[in-house]
């Protein structure tokens, strides 16, 4: 690394300080460059498709609009225009995250979404906390020795488990918990309620469990048969020292990716437990929107969740590299 | 490269680690037999079922009798019971898996066709179309899936085509990055590059050696992502975008079933059996397929 | 000005004193002086009704402060033999039916998991071959080394800290610090090897046990290694079980030698004695399998044939034996045959330089260059051989596949038959062929070895299966395997066979020049010397010109007339090899040869 001495007139050195900043933003350059094209493309199909699904002045006006209403609707908001001159208005509109207005209800579509997020990011945050803090113990634990039969017969259920999908647990919980045994609401959020969260909250851990769980046991069990084992062993390690201080780091970095796949997975996926528990997230107002033909809101929406996911997913790459030091860059 | 002997050779390396591994080999080979065997039956029936299900039916599974509406499961007639139509969840039920089969079996084909392609093109060599395919898949990646499925199924439109069409396109990530990654690997092995330096053409390279390196993992996701595409069927038609209404499939049936908790919760139970079992079904033979494979690349010491 | 290092070294010298004097003090006791004991030991591994038997009835001893010797190819048993003083095999795959091992009269066969945990690391300590692998990637060398440290010592964190400085430091390492802090990745393996080392010595062992120390590395390396940990067993009276297929590396280090063959010791003893006078067939054989000593193209003698004709007084089936061509005028030691340049050069590189990018800027262009081949000028005459040496990232693989066309050159040209490389046409180039160092890699786990020897034969033409199964069945006589075996597939050949089957894919096109990039150095002694003779007959057989690629400086003198050394990407030294290995010019070609290994020079130095 080279310094630049302050008063020193030294344009080769300068220059070179200048290339190490740049390369040291490069990563972080290449990642914007990434989310902007990410951006365009969700923005771009979903504006023709959702021109292919219906007149949005015929969603405006009602179905009971008079042909003169129509064009007044479509005067005021441009959509007489040609789609490609539609389309530019739109984007650049986008640009300054101006979604326009609900249809529904009139308020701007980017608070609507902003009002569903924190809902959204509750309800994924305790699954995954829920997940990661069952499943890296367990998943350890049947991991270090995997052919003792009390583990095999859990990996065993855990594959079963894997089979079930969320939405189905979340109709077999609502089933028991709240039909049968009336010990838990079935709808509704009450953000200080803890009972509303349960069912929700273990219907997606439920089904997110098995597979982390038989990642990070397959992944100790593929780091204790690595050289670096057997030297620690040879050094007199213990075997909890083995599991704990040597195989599961190295485990847990192929774990971390699975994590942050996951989360970012809940962000958009979790919209049919959302929808069952009437949860009202990102996903809830999603189908909403959806099926009322809200144009600007579902916009928005697939705007806000592509720019979560992505963040997720970045963040994963940072905490990745942060945990491996093999990828850490050498120097900053 | 501790060991780079024949093990089968007796003359020649009896590595102890060598010989742990034959022995684990042997753990696997016993405890698939047993996987095996059981995913062997439930498919069989899978098969079956959605093969001759036209005439395994009991009743008509669209027609219902309103004077049999609820009966419970075990009923005279009604196998699995009838719902609040009084239609035969049974027959329901396997009309449910004709639909869920063939819209997955579909779909996965066009990704497993896609993602390949996409693949072993951007594995073959540095480029352009490396650059740009890896970019692409990178955002459909970053995509949220189930978001712009429902999104495009209630444009597009309820039905099978549109809902075959949207799974089958938005889904084949999975497939490109491990045959990129497989197949990366491979075309850095000496084999690959003796080929290329006798003069070998690159397709004979890609069909000869490259793709039968990826194949095993191939049927490996095939069934994997099977079970996966079941899953996102079933969701998208218990949301009331997928199939048409009141089309017998289980994701409707699921929806149904809501009303009638307290009353008939065999309307739950039974498709949401279906579903877990076809789910299962789909990932124990992926897991007998990667066992075998994983068993065979040890022998070949791939 | 004292700069920090030394302060430190200097305070830990203290700790380190105290440490090793109270280690003396235990030492004075000693019953026998023996540290390890191994008494007709059998052992077996067990995989549902197969036996393997990996071990036949050994006996072994080292006293204290001894360094032996145990040698024997892969699968003699010889790290089975190590790794189970130290009970690292997993118990319930392993079967002993009888003997004893122990160490400082302690019967290791009989303690339990808690008893071995004082004795690994604390008494006998461990050094492994792959300095890649054996320490743990997300752990800093601090961490590791106070594992050990920590585990066996009643000493807090400071005084381990400068205890492992210390112990750095004594491994002759310029900047104990940053070795410290590092993680494994950012050393080079020598260093890390080094670490390993360290480590091993951290709690004042009786033994340590060193499995292929210094296989995985450069022989520049591997000599520096060797120094240091006959120089540190010296220093602090730790016996040292040494275990190696390379005689020179015994001989220049160990007191005592044990040759193991196949699960049983054949021959032991003082290791001048044993290398000098060996007694017993297998240590003869392995001893003239070495190409080191030899008149150069001379036939080597092959361990498996001697084996089973001594067991069984049969020829060996199997593999079938080239009969040794009539005529070359080699199988006569005193003719020697080096053969220079005969007219025009069958190849040239003028001026070769090969750059690979080594930072891209934002729209993926790259901005800096790293140059691996720098201007290299050769040339190869027809039928002679011409070896590169050199050491690992000098850029002789590098060189290698510019000429085979996998990387292009950033500047100069190759030449072949007089014209560019280039403006040859497909057929034409194909006469340069290939043969790889890892066998297990050139080989398409999937097919049959007829299909893979003449898929060549296939380019532009559609010859029937049965042609190409009948020109396998040639190629197979040709290399020496059985022609009945062409419906295999690779795997059930062993490394050497499969050499010979990727040498006879290369032979199916008619070749005239063979690049050979380190042929034998992934196998054995013997089968490298099967080999060795097959390329030599078959140089003879079709006056082939080889280009041979290669770290080994024996072997390289055993099979060429000319050699190249190469360094850093140049061409340090050239000419004929006799004169350039026995008489080097160039500082360089003269630090390598000193850091070979050899019996002379080690008898010379004893």
């Amino acid at each position: 690394m080279s310094s630049v001495a302050d008063n020193a007139p030294n344009p080769p050195a300068a220059k070179a300080a200048v290339s190490d900043i740049m390369t040291a933003l490069m990563p972080l350059l290449f990642q914007l460059r990434k989310l902007a094209w990410l951006l365009f493309t969700v923005t771009t199909l979903l504006f023709f498709l959702m021109r292919q699904a219906g007149d949005p002045a015929l969603v405006l006006a009602g179905n009971d609009a008079t042909p003169e209403q129509l064009a007044a609707i479509r005067a005021q908001y441009g959509l007489d225009q040609p789609l490609l001159v539609q389309y530019f208005r739109y984007m650049l509109n986008v640009l300054q995250l101006n979604f326009g207005k609900s249809l529904a209800s009139a308020e701007p579509a980017m608070l609507k979404v902003l009002d569903m997020l924190p809902r959204t990011l509750h309800l994924a945050g305790m699954a995954i906390l829920l997940t990661a803090s069952i499943a890296i113990p367990l998943g350890s634990w049947l991991g270090f020795k995997p052919e003792n039969p009390e583990r095999r017969a859990i990996s065993g259920l855990l594959f079963v488990m894997q089979g079930v999908p969320g939405f189905v647990t979340a109709l077999i919980l609502i089933q028991i918990f709240a039909v049968n045994l009336r010990l838990l609401p079935s709808l509704g959020y009450e953000p200080l309620d803890a009972r509303t969260w349960v069912l929700p909250v273990c219907s997606l851990a439920s089904f997110l469990v098995p597979s982390l769980t038989r990642v990070v046991a397959a992944n100790v069990a593929e780091a204790m048969r690595e050289d670096y084992i057997r030297t620690a062993r040879a050094n007199g390690a213990s075997q909890t020292t083995l599991l704990w201080s040597h195989a599961v780091p190295n485990a847990l970095l192929g774990a971390a990716a699975l994590i942050g796949t996951q989360f970012a997975f809940l962000l958009g996926g979790s919209a049919i437990i959302e929808t069952i528990f009437s949860w009202p997230g990102m996903g809830w107002l999603l189908l909403e929107s959806v099926q009322t033909l809200d144009f600007p809101v579902v916009q928005a929406l697939a705007f806000m969740i592509a720019i979560m996911v992505f963040t997720v997913n970045a963040c994963t790459d940072l905490v990745f590299r942060y945990l491996d030091p093999r990828l850490r860059t050498k120097g900053s | 490269m501790s060991s780079v002997s024949a093990p089968n050779n007796a003359t020649e390396s009896i590595n102890p680690f060598n010989v742990i591994a034959r022995f684990n080999r042997s753990k696997i080979k016993q405890f698939t037999n047993v996987e095996i065997v059981i995913a062997f039956i439930l498919f069989v029936t899978i098969v079956v079922l959605a093969v001759f299900g036209q005439w395994l039916q009991t009743h008509d599974p669209m027609q219902g009798d309103l004077m049999a509406r609820f009966a419970a499961v075990g009923t005279k007639g009604y196998l699995l019971g009838s719902d609040h139509l009084g239609r035969d969840l049974w027959s329901r039920a396997v009309a449910g898996l004709q639909w869920s089969m063939a819209c997955a079996l579909t779909a996965n084909i066009i990704n497993l066709f896609i993602g390949t392609t996409l693949g072993l093109m951007a594995a073959e060599k540095e480029g352009w179309a490396r650059t740009i395919i890896r970019q692409f898949t990178d955002t459909m990646q970053s995509l949220p899936f189930l978001i712009v499925a429902i999104v495009v199924v209630v444009i597009v439109g309820h039905g099978f085509v549109p809902l075959v069409l949207t799974l089958g396109l938005l889904s084949w990530v999975v497939y490109m990055r491990v045959t990129y990654a497989e197949a990366s690997s491979i075309y850095q092995r000496d084999y690959v590059k003796a080929a290329h330096i006798a003069g070998v053409n690159r397709f004979a390279i890609m069909f000869g050696h490259v793709l039968p390196g990826v194949r095993a993992s191939l049927f490996v996701i095939f069934a994997f992502h099977f079970a996966g595409l079941l899953i996102a069927e079933s969701a998208l038609s218990f949301l009331g975008i997928g199939a048409p209404l009141g089309v017998p499939t289980w994701g409707n049936m699921l929806a149904e079933s809501r009303q009638y908790l307290l009353k008939a919760p065999w309307m739950l139970l039974v498709p949401a059996g279906a579903i877990v079992m076809a789910v299962i079904t789909m990932n124990l033979v992926g897991d007998g397929i990667a066992g075998l494979a994983r068993k065979r690349g040890r022998s070949i010491d791939v | 000005m004292e700069s920090p290092a030394s302060r430190v070294s200097a305070a830990a010298v203290s700790t380190f004193d105290r440490y090793s004097k109270a280690h003396t003090r235990m030492t004075t006791a000693p019953a026998s002086h023996n540290v390890l004991r191994i008494d007709n030991l059998a052992l077996h591994f067990i995989s549902q009704g197969d036996v393997v038997e990996a071990l036949k009835g050994i006996s072994l001893d080292i006293s204290a402060g001894e360094v032996v010797g145990v040698v024997g190819e892969s699968g003699s048993g010889k790290s089975v033999t190590a790794l189970n003083i130290l009970r690292l095999l997993p118990r319930s795959k392993i079967k002993i039916p009888h003997g004893t091992v122990s160490v400082l009269d302690r019967d290791v066969l009989t303690m339990n998991e808690n008893e071995l945990r004082k004795i690994r690391g604390g008494e006998v300590s461990m050094i492994f071959q792959e300095p890649m692998t054996a320490l743990n990637p997300v752990l800093r060398v601090r961490e590791q080394m106070f594992d050990v440290i920590m585990r066996h010592q009643k000493i807090t964190p400071d005084e381990a800290a400068k205890l492992s400085l210390q112990l750095l430091s004594d491994m002759k390492i310029q900047d104990p610090e940053r070795v410290f802090m590092a993680y494994p990745h950012e050393l080079s393996g020598g260093m890390r090897q080094r670490v390993m080392i360290a480590m091993a010595f951290s709690c004042q062992p009786k033994l340590i046990l060193a499995d292929e120390p210094t296989t995985a590395l450069d022989v520049t390396v591997q000599a520096q290694i060797l120094n240091l940990l006959k120089e540190r067993a010296t220093a602090t009276r730790t016996a040292v079980m040494l275990i190696t297929h390379d005689l020179a590396v015994v001989a220049q280090l160990c007191n005592r030698v044990y040759v193991m063959y196949k699960g049983k010791i054949v021959e032991h003893g003082k290791t001048r004695d044993v290398i000098g006078k060996p007694q017993h067939a297998y240590t003869k054989a392995l001893l003239n399998a070495l190409p080191e000593g030899k008149q150069p193209k001379s036939r080597l003698e092959t361990v498996a044939a001697v084996m089973i004709e001594s067991a069984t007084g049969e020829k060996p089936a199997g593999v079938k034996t080239l009969t040794p061509l009539k005529d070359s005028g080699r199988s006569a030691p005193q003719a020697k045959f080096v053969r220079f340049g005969r007219g025009q050069p069958i190849f040239e590189a003028v001026n070769a330089t090969v750059r690979y990018p080594k930072k891209y800027d934002f729209f993926g262009r790259p901005v800096s260059y790293q140059t691996a081949v720098d201007h290299v000028n050769l040339s190869l005459f027809e039928g002679e051989t011409l070896s590169i040496v050199g050491e690992s990232g000098c850029g002789k693989t590098s060189f290698a596949n510019t000429v085979v066309g996998l990387a292009s050159l950033a500047e100069g040209q190759l030449k072949y038959k007089g014209k560019d490389l280039k403006d040859h046409d497909e057929i034409t180039r194909r006469e340069i062929q290939i043969v790889f160092q890892d066998p297990q890699s050139s080989l398409d786990p999937r097919w049959p070895i007829w299909r893979i020897m003449t898929e060549p034969l296939t380019v532009g033409k559609k010859p029937s299966k049965k042609q190409l199964r009948d020109t396998a069945e040639e190629l197979c006589e040709m290399v020496g395997l059985d022609p009945h075996a062409i419906d295999r597939l690779p795997h059930e050949f062993s490394g050497g066979q499969r050499q010979r089957i990727a040498i006879g894919r290369a032979l199916s096109v008619h070749p005239r020049l063979l690049l050979l990039d380190e042929p034998t150095s992934a196998l054995d002694v013997s089968v490298q010397a099967q080999i060795l003779n097959l390329l030599l007959d078959l140089q003879d057989k079709f006056d082939l010109s080889y280009l041979f690629i290669s770290h080994n400086v024996a072997v390289v003198r055993h099979i060429s007339d000319r050699v190249a050394v190469m360094h850093m990407g140049k061409i340090v030294e050239s000419g004929a090899a006799d004169q350039v290995l026995s008489r080097p010019a160039h500082a360089y070609t003269r630090t390598l040869m000193d850091a070979v290994p050899t019996l002379e020079r080690a008898f010379a130095a004893a």
